[in-house]
């Protein structure tokens, strides 16, 4: 049986990826100074739109692909990515010192709601197109 | 196939129409839980500036008016700074119903020091003080040395680890618990580490608008009121006999905020009733539609030897589900709104906020899901009634 290009769990992943790499420029910037000063939270917005976009093309493979054993091994390819992305902004890139600031206020609890619902999705994702790829698997041997 | 699983099988093979009632259900949970949530968080951060109150007034110099917005000090802090002659302590002290009396001194840092914002840097008296001293005697035991710091909960810096401030660096040694106030936000040092800060700054030419010898000032004058007077009558006292000091009460000030929480509850309270009666009037509509909708596939369930209270209780079991997994959805997706963004709630709303505890958070959670397992169940009843009651002849004419 020929497989559905696009799944909930795709358009879910691809969304999400698109969010976090649109999001870091946009919505979800770190903090901004008249003077022009570079604090440390702007370098984990760069970090976390590499990382957006590294999700992003990894969750366009899992809509393009339709194999389920590519599909599986596109999810958990994610799933390190997504914990990545969580642990940036202020755990592996420090963010400004006053909580109340744009980065630890608005950047860090939006980009860590986005990867933790995004590895969710992944590790559900990757579960039932696991399950699916055995059951190719033991169709074929079947056959 | 059992009957007991058709519930589940019926859920399960209309996913469209199970994912519609179960974002309904789970938009009640979380706006019940969300608005749990910060209705609590605003009365403990109100408790809890209570509580952290030792001071029944506080005196800044009259000059700091145009600085600092006095009728909300307690939650805007004292950013920025400004200072009056230590000799004022001794005045206010012989002031009569002066109970207890202490000093701070108060410095902002340079952005650039401390990663692109300015820090309330806070100068406590350890002899005297009786406001702060407390606070930081609960995560750390011994007094402050020179150049440590104790900092607020807001600010990231961990134990261990330095602030640099106008070129001092000065490490963190305890950090103090959550009051949801602007206490939270500000750092603190002993007097003699606050005045070498103060000479740092003015070495690397800043001007401070110190009048006279850094060493001879004071930013403001914390007092605690005998109990055989008034706050009133000291405020009052200060303020006409105490020349170019300004001694404001802090209940004055906790009852602008008091105020303030009580509207701000209220409007929150309103729109989850809001909420609560618009998702209820639509989820009857929803089941009421669906009975229409189902009438056949129950004539023939009917049909097959299911009794009426069978019936009544697949679909009152189907509802179950539906509000038992829209109850967790909706607390879950709620937990990721309002905890992960509790500091830009707290800054939007411009009100002490202090997120409740771990058991309070479970309590609200398992009241939400209690809730919408109560609400939906109810809002079905109609619909459960009418389906259970369906004739069964009429409906499969009708199919003819």
């Amino acid at each position: 049986m020929k497989e559905k290009r696009l799944t909930a769990a795709g358009v879910v992943l691809l969304a999400l990826g698109l969010l976090l790499l649109i999001g870091a420029g946009t919505f979800l910037r770190p903090c901004e100074h008249d003077d022009g000063a570079v604090s440390t939270c702007y370098w984990a917005g760069r970090m976390i739109r590499g990382l957006g976009a590294v999700l992003s093309a990894q969750a366009l493979g899992f809509v393009i692909f339709r194999r389920a054993s590519a599909r599986c091994a596109l999810a958990l390819s994610m799933i390190p990515v997504t914990i990545l992305s969580i642990l940036t902004p202020g755990g592996l890139i420090r963010l400004c010192l006053m909580d109340s600031m744009r980065c630890n206020s608005i950047m860090k609890p939006g980009v860590m709601v986005i990867s933790f619902i995004m590895l969710a999705a992944a590790a559900a994702a990757a579960v039932t197109e696991g399950m699916r790829a055995a059951k190719e698997r033991r169709e074929r041997h079947e056959s | 196939m059992k009957a007991s699983h058709l519930p589940v099988y019926n859920l399960r093979h209309f996913p469209v129409r199970t994912a519609a009632l179960l974002l309904l259900v789970a938009l009640l949970a979380m706006s019940l839980f969300c608005g749990s949530i910060v209705i609590t968080s605003l009365q403990n951060g109100l408790d809890s500036l209570n509580a952290r109150l030792g001071a029944d007034i506080i005196c800044i110099p009259a000059t700091a008016r145009s600085k600092v917005n006095t009728d909300n000090l307690l939650l805007t802090g004292t950013t920025g700074y400004f200072y009056m002659k230590s000799g004022y302590l001794d005045t206010l002290a012989k002031i009569d119903g002066v109970e207890q009396i202490s000093a701070q001194l108060f410095l902002a840092s340079m952005r650039a020091d401390c990663c692109s914002v300015a820090i309330q840097v806070i100068g406590i008296d350890q002899q005297t003080d009786f406001t702060v001293q407390p606070w930081i005697a609960q995560s750390y035991g011994t007094a402050l040395g020179d150049c440590e710091l104790a900092v607020g909960s807001r600010v990231t810096s961990g134990v261990g680890e330095s602030i640099r401030i106008y070129g001092v660096n000065c490490p963190v040694v305890a950090r103090l618990a959550s009051t949801g106030t602007a206490m939270d936000t500000a750092v603190y040092c002993s007097m003699d580490t606050l005045r070498a800060l103060l000479e740092a700054a003015r070495d690397l030419g800043h001007n401070l608008q110190i009048d006279g010898d850094p060493e001879d000032v004071i930013s403001a004058v914390y007092i605690r009121v005998s109990p055989d007077t008034t706050v009133e009558a000291v405020t009052n006292d200060i303020n006409l006999h105490v020349r170019k000091v300004e001694a404001v009460s802090t209940r004055t000030m906790l009852s602008g905020i008091s105020d303030s929480l009580d509207g701000v509850s209220g409007t929150v309270s309103l729109l989850i009733a809001a909420v609560w009666i618009l998702v209820f009037v639509v989820l009857i509509l929803a089941f009421a539609m669906l009975a229409h909708e189902r009438k056949k596939e129950f004539a023939v369930l009917r049909v097959m030897g299911m009794s009426r209270r069978m019936l009544a209780g697949t679909a009152l079991v189907e509802t179950m589900i539906l509000s038992a997994a829209g109850g967790v959805l909706g607390a879950g997706m709620g937990a990721l709104v309002v905890f992960p963004f509790s500091t830009l709630i707290e800054t939007r709303l411009g009100l002490p906020y202090l997120t409740p505890d771990a058991a309070q958070i479970a309590l609200y959670a398992l009241l939400s899901l209690a809730a919408v397992l109560l609400i939906g169940p109810l809002s079905s009843a109609w619909a459960v009634f009418r389906l259970s009651h369906v004739d069964t002849g009429l409906i499969l004419r009708e199919a003819d």
